[in-house]
C-alpha cells in the first residue's frame, strides 16, 4: 500500500495519531504531526511511498506546533528526532521545507554505516552520476531535469555510500530554490511541485515529487560512475573540465557529512570511488544545453578523451588552449582543457550547444 | 534503540551486545544502527585522545596540575565506563591561580571565547566553577576550563584545593591527573544532583553505576567515601546519587554504607519532589512527541538546589552596576 491509497481521512488520522510509518531507501520513518497544514503537502510529495504496518521505525519523526505565549504572536513549529528537537523553533510557515530538512538530519547524523556525501545523485543503466556543489549551485536544479528527463533518482541530497562502493538510494523529493522553482517548470509540464514555503533560511523553496518509476526501484543500488563538481554561472555554456583524482577525493571530503568520523574506512570508501569514476567540472547556464550533455546515448564519449590523450592536447595546444574540438580525436566528442587563470574565457568556449547523438 | 540513542547510550549498548556475544539475537532492522553506534563511538574516542594530546601541547610551558574530568578522565585511565561512551566537551580542573596563565595559553594555540553576550562572558567568569567556554577556531571542539567543580552561586562550597591534593597521575601519562575514586564518583553526583544536568542524565548515572561498581570493589572505598562527602561538604548530592544508582540502576550498595547515609536523608517534602522529578527527568517517555512534563522536570532539577535570588537577580544587578560605574 502507497501513501497514495489512503484516503486524505486516513493519511490525516495516521498522521496525527503517529501511526503513519514509511518506507524511504534503506530507512523506514515513522511521522507525527499536529499540522493539518502539512497534510495534503505530504500526501502530494510522498504518494508513491510505501506505507507499513506501525511497528518498527530507523527514527521517529515529529513535525510539532510549539506551545506557550510567545507563540501566539508569531506561531512557531519544532521537529524533532526521537523526542529530540533538532532544530531552532521555525515559524509555521516553513514547516514543509522543515519536514524535509530533519528527514535529511535523521538520516546523516546518524547512519554511520554509509559514508555520507552533501551531493544529488541519479542513475541511468546501473550506472550513477554524482553532482556536487555547494548552496546555489544548481546541483538540485540539476538533478531534477535529469531526472525529469528519465534519469532515476536516487537522492537530491544525501549520497549514501554503502562499504562495498555502491550507492544506496532515498528517492525523497528534491528541494528547489527561488529562480530553480520556475526554471523547472518551465523545464518539463512534469514536474510535480508541492506548495511554496517563503522566508525560509533559504528564501522561497519549494519540493518536487521524486517520480513513481525512481520510488519503485529504490533499493536498486547504483555503481558510482561520473561525479561532477557543478556550478551554475548565468549565461556561460556547458563545458566541463576534468578534475584530478586528488583534488576530487579532498573536494569529496570536505562536502561530506562523516567522513573523518568513519576515519580510515572513510578514506578507503572514498579512494576507491573517485579512483572508480570519471571527474569533471561542469559549469552551466543554460539548464537544457547542461541537460542534453548529460542525456546524450553514450556520456563517456560524449565527456570525451581518455586522460592520456587529454595530456596531449595539453601539450600539443599549451595549457590556454580551451577546447578540444568534436572529431579531433577520432570521433571523442569534445573535451575542454585546464582554464586556469582566465578568468572569463569560459563564456567564450565554442563548445557545441549541441553535441553530438542529439 | 530510540530511547537509547535519545539518551546517548547506543553506542554503548551496540559495544555491550557486542561483547555478549549477542549480535546473533538482535533483528536485522537494528543491526546496521549498532554498526553505526560502534563507528561512532571510535570515532569519539580518537577525537578526545587527540584533544588532550592538543592540550598537553598547549600547556607544556605551564607548571600546573592538569586534572582530567568526567569522560575525558574515564577514557585515558581506560576505566570500563568509557567504552562505548560518547563525549560533548574536554573538562579538566586546574588551580584557580592558573586560570589566567592557561587561558592565555591556550588562546596562543587557537582557542577562542565564544560566549553569545558580555554579560554571559562575565557571568560565567564571576559566578560559576569555569572559564567560559573555549572553541578550538579550527577543530571546532570545546575545552571546559574549570576552577572547581560547583558555581559559586551554589551555597554548598567545596575545596578545590583537597581534590587537587588528592588527584592521581595517570600511569601513562603523567602530565594528566584524574580525581581519586571518592571524588570521582563526588563530582559525578555533584554535576547531577547539584548543577542539574539531565539532558545526559541517564549517561550520568549510568557513569556513576559504572564507577561504584569498578571502585566498590575495595572495601575500604565505601567508608572513604562517606568520610569524603562529609569533608567536602558534599553529602547531600552523594545521597541523591547513591539513592537513584540503587533505585534505578541496582548499584550493589553495602548494607553499612545504606545504613550509614540513613541520616543524610533530607526532610519528606523536598525528597517526595526529588523522586518525582528525577525519575520524570531520567527517561524520555515519548519518542514521538515532546515530553514536556520531562522539561519541566529538566527545568526544575536545573534551578533546584540554588535559589533564584543567588542565581540570577544578583548577578544581573551586579552587572548593572559595575556597568553603570564604567559609564
Amino acid at each position: 500500500m502507497n501513501v497514495s491509497d489512503l484516503s486524505s481521512k486516513e493519511l490525516s488520522d495516521r498522521l496525527t495519531s503517529g501511526s503513519l510509518f514509511f518506507r524511504t531507501g534503506p530507512f523506514t520513518f515513522s511521522l507525527r504531526t499536529d499540522l493539518p497544514e502539512i497534510i495534503d503537502a505530504f500526501g502530494l510529495l510522498y504518494g508513491d511511498f510505501p506505507v507499513l504496518e506501525p511497528g518498527y521505525a530507523d527514527f521517529h519523526a515529529c513535525l510539532e506546533r510549539l506551545r506557550g505565549v510567545k507563540i501566539w504572536i508569531s506561531p512557531h513549529g519544532t521537529f524533532l528526532n526521537g523526542g529530540v528537537p533538532q532544530f531552532y523553533p521555525f515559524p509555521l510557515r516553513t514547516a514543509l521545507p522543515y519536514l524535509e530538512w530533519g528527514l535529511n538530519r535523521c538520516v546523516f547524523r546518524n547512519a554511520h554505516n554509509y559514508l555520507m556525501i552533501h551531493a544529488a545523485v541519479v542513475e541511468r543503466g546501473g550506472r550513477a552520476l554524482i553532482l556536487v556543489g555547494t548552496s546555489g549551485s544548481g546541483k538540485s536544479t540539476l538533478c531534477a531535469a535529469l531526472v525529469l528527463s528519465g534519469w532515476r533518482l536516487l537522492s537530491d541530497e544525501i549520497a549514501l555510500i554503502a562499504p562495498d562502493g555502491s550507492l544506496a538510494g532515498l528517492a525523497r523529493p528534491i528541494g528547489l530554490k527561488a529562480e530553480s522553482i520556475r526554471t523547472i517548470e518551465e523545464f518539463s509540464p512534469d514536474a510535480c511541485l508541492g506548495p511554496r514555503s517563503r522566508g525560509t533560511s533559504k528564501g522561497l523553496v519549494a519540493h518536487m515529487a521524486p517520480p513513481r518509476e525512481s520510488v519503485l526501484r529504490v533499493h536498486q543500488r547504483a555503481k558510482p560512475s561520473w561525479i561532477f563538481f557543478v556550478s551554475y554561472q548565468a549565461d556561460a555554456r556547458v563545458a566541463w573540465t576534468p578534475v584530478s583524482k586528488a583534488k576530487s577525493l579532498m573536494r569529496m571530503a570536505d562536502c561530506a557529512f562523516n567522513y573523518t568520523l568513519l576515519g580510515r574506512q572513510g578514506f578507503e570508501t572514498l579512494a576507491d570511488m573517485v579512483e572508480s569514476t570519471r571527474t569533471f567540472d561542469l559549469v552551466y547556464g543554460n539548464l537544457a544545453e547542461a541537460v542534453d550533455l548529460l542525456q546524450g546515448p553514450d556520456l563517456d564519449a560524449q565527456l570525451g578523451t581518455q586522460p592520456n590523450q587529454r595530456e596531449r592536447h595539453n601539450a600539443r595546444n599549451g595549457p590556454s588552449r580551451r577546447l578540444a574540438q568534436a572529431g579531433e580525436d577520432g570521433g571523442a566528442a569534445s573535451e575542454r582543457v585546464d582554464l586556469a587563470g582566465e578568468p572569463g574565457s569560459r563564456h567564450a568556449s565554442p563548445i557545441p550547444a549541441e553535441p553530438a547523438g542529439n | 534503540m530510540s530511547l537509547a540513542r535519545v539518551t546517548h547510550l547506543l553506542s554503548r549498548l551496540s559495544l555491550q551486545v557486542t561483547n555478549l556475544g549477542l549480535l546473533d539475537h538482535i533483528p536485522e532492522q537494528v543491526l546496521p544502527h549498532l554498526q553505526a553506534a560502534r563507528v561512532l563511538a571510535e570515532a569519539h574516542d580518537r577525537e578526545l585522545r587527540w584533544e588532550v594530546n592538543r592540550l598537553e601541547r598547549a600547556l607544556r610551558g605551564i607548571e600546573t596540575p592538569i586534572v582530567l574530568l568526567k569522560g575525558a578522565a574515564y577514557a585515558l585511565a581506560g576505566f570500563p565506563t568509557a567504552e562505548g561512551r560518547l563525549y560533548g566537551d574536554l573538562d579538566f580542573l586546574v588551580p584557580k591561580e592558573k586560570l589566567r596563565l592557561v587561558e592565555e595559553a591556550l588562546k596562543e594555540h587557537g582557542w577562542v571565547v565564544r560566549e553569545e553576550s558580555e554579560f554571559r562572558e562575565q557571568y560565567t567568569r564571576r559566578w560559576l566553577h569555569e572559564l567560559p567556554a573555549l572553541v578550538h577556531n579550527q577543530r571546532h571542539t570545546q575545552l571546559d576550563v574549570h576552577h572547581n567543580i560547583l558555581p559559586h552561586t551554589d551555597h554548598l562550597r567545596v575545596d578545590a584545593g583537597k581534590l587537587l591534593e588528592s588527584a592521581l597521575p595517570l600511569r601513562d601519562n603523567p602530565r594528566f591527573s584524574v580525581l581519586a575514586p571518592t571524588d570521582m564518583v563526588l563530582h559525578g553526583a555533584a554535576h547531577m544532583f547539584r548543577s542539574g544536568d539531565f539532558v545526559s542524565g541517564l549517561r550520568n548515572l549510568v557513569d556513576l553505576d559504572d564507577l561504584l561498581q569498578q571502585f566498590g570493589r575495595e572495601e575500604s572505598f565505601w567508608s572513604d567515601l562517606l568520610g569524603r562527602a562529609t569533608a567536602l561538604g558534599l553529602r547531600l548530592p552523594c545521597y541523591w546519587g547513591l539513592r537513584y544508582a540503587e533505585r534505578f540502576l541496582e548499584t550493589p550498595i553495602p548494607h553499612d554504607t545504606k545504613k550509614a547515609i540513613r541520616g543524610w536523608k533530607p526532610f519528606w517534602p523536598p525528597r517526595f519532589a526529588m523522586d518525582w522529578l528525577v525519575e520524570r527527568a531520567l527517561l524520555p517517555r515519548h519518542i514521538d512527541r515532546t515530553d514536556r512534563t520531562r522539561d519541566l522536570a529538566m527545568l526544575l532539577l536545573s534551578r533546584y538546589p540554588l535559589s533564584l535570588f543567588r542565581r540570577t537577580i544578583v548577578p544581573k544587578l551586579e552587572w548593572l552596576i559595575m556597568r553603570s560605574e564604567l559609564k
